[in-house]
This record gives structure tokens, sequence and C-alpha cells, in this order.
């Protein structure tokens, strides 16, 4: 079943390499060929490659070849609020952005600077609880380890002296 | 030519509204799963004596859920303008004060752990 998956993958990708081959061969042999057929062209491909390596990413994070448990948790396992609401506005921007593409005027959106701060604040957050958990991990001596559990969903919270929780 | 530059454009909005939506659920699906562990965050740690810690990973992840939650209500009132909706001051300062009470509670426990250890060393 993942012969025929990769297959499939890498027929899509030799169909969407030549098609680009084949239309500049039909439009210079049959029709004028101009700049802008070679840019509708480039990027009908272009858009059509990066869908691909997109799904590609997400089937793989979906069937766990791509690993993101620990996307939301420190190094030792724990739960990490600040890695959480980081997601939390990365997905409240990326998400606003998207509906104001499909349902605004048709340009790409306008990003106003509070947003940017807002961003700044999250990601400074993560960045600090970073740098306080790794300073706790030096002080107490334990390097973070991943726990024996990890998969576990029964899984233990943040009962580790001060290095958690950030 | 321009109807097939406004199908492209039509077919990059479909891609990437369809990427992104996927993505978030996915990770959605995973939290869901219990594969992605948010269990803990709003844990009391009272092995240490220190349940208020509890408390302030709790008022941050409100405050991070009522400003997503608002930021979200606005963008279908932005849309006709072209951008991102703008967010009030007062809102960027409600979240920095959360974010800045939860840090500063993370600092004194660090900077509590160092004292401890400090003064089991000189003993």
């Amino acid at each position: 079943m993942d012969n025929l998956w990769k297959n499939v993958v890498r027929a899509a990708f030799v169909l969407v390499g030549l098609c680009p081959v084949v239309m500049v061969i039909y439009f210079a042999l049959f029709r004028t060929l101009t700049k802008d057929y070679l840019l509708l062209v480039l990027g009908a491909e272009l858009a059509v490659l990066l869908f691909i390596f997109g799904i590609i990413v997400l089937y793989a994070m979906a069937t766990d070849q791509i690993k993101i448990e620990m996307l939301i948790s420190e190094a030792n396992g724990d739960a990490s609020m600040s890695r959480f609401q980081l997601l939390i506005f990365t997905f409240t921007i990326a998400l606003s952005f998207v509906y104001l593409v499909i349902i605004g005027p048709g340009k790409f959106p306008d990003v106003p600077n509070q947003v940017l701060i807002l961003l700044g604040i999250s990601a400074s957050t993560y960045g600090v609880g970073k740098g306080l958990q790794v300073t706790s991990g030096l002080i107490s001596g334990s390097s973070p380890q991943p726990p024996a559990g990890a998969n576990d969903p029964s899984q233990k919270t943040s009962d580790a002296p001060p290095t958690s929780g950030n | 030519m321009h109807h097939a530059m406004a199908a492209l454009g039509n077919l990059v909005r479909f891609e990437l509204a369809a990427l992104v939506t996927c993505f978030a659920l996915t990770v959605m699906w995973k939290i869901l799963r219990g594969i992605l562990r948010p269990g803990g965050m709003t844990a009391f740690r009272k092995k240490v004596g220190d349940g208020i810690a509890g408390l302030l990973r709790l008022q941050m992840l409100a405050a991070s859920a009522v400003v997503a939650v608002f930021y979200l209500a606005s963008a279908p009132q932005a849309a006709a303008s072209g951008a991102l909706p703008p967010v009030p001051k007062q809102v960027l300062l409600f979240l920095a004060g959360s974010q800045a009470i939860f840090l500063g509670a993370a600092a004194w426990r660090t900077l509590r752990a160092f004292s401890i250890l400090r003064n089991e060393g000189e003993k």
C-alpha cells in the first residue's frame, strides 16, 4: 500500500514536471509564445508543486511519519503553556489571513503593526519561557529527558520542580 | 488570458485555504486523540507546594483564548478593507500583562530554586 502511494506521488510529480514542457512546446509550435503564457505556466506549476509538497507533509504528519507530539510539550514531556499560546496565536492570525484572502478584495492582505506586536509578544513569551526552563534545568542539574511514556495519553502533568510549565 | 490568470488566482486561494485548514485540523485531531498533550497546562503543583502556578497558567490560557476569539470575531468586519484587523492597544496591553505575570512567576520560581540550591551548598 505504501508503495502504491509512493508511485502515485512520483507519477504526480512527473506529470507536473512534464506539463510546462508540453505547454511551452505547444505554444511555441502552434501559437505565439508570449511572456504572459510563460508566467501563467510557471505560476500554475509552482502552485501545483507547492500544494503537492504541502499535502505530502500533512499526510506524513497525520500518519506520524513526521512526529509532532512534542509540539506543545517541553523537552521533558510536560505540557508547555508558552508553546500552546504561540500555537493559538499563529493559527488565529493564519486563519484570519486565509479568510481575508478568500473573502477579501483579491489582493495580498495588509498586515498592521499591531498584529506583528501581538505575534511578537507571543513569541517573546515562548522565548523567555524557554530560557527560564533551560536555566531551571541547569540549576536542578538534570538535563531534560523525554518521558518514558511520551505517547501515553494518560500523561503526567507538570509536577517536576521548577523546570516545567513554561 | 485574463480568465486563465483569474482561475490561477482562485486555484492558489483554494490551495492556501486547504493547506492551512488541513494543518489546523491535523493539530486539533492530534490534541483530541491525546497525541498532543495539553492536559498539564493548568495543573496545580501540589508536590512542590506551589499551587498558584496552576492559576497563573490558567489566567494566561484564558487571556490567550479571549484575545484569539476577539480577533477571529473581528476578521469578518475587516474583510472589505483587505487588511488584517488591527488589534486595539488595550487588548495588547491586556495580553502583555497576562504573559508578564506568567513569566514573572516562572522567573520567581527559578530564582527561588536557585537560592534554595545555594543555601544547601553553603550548609
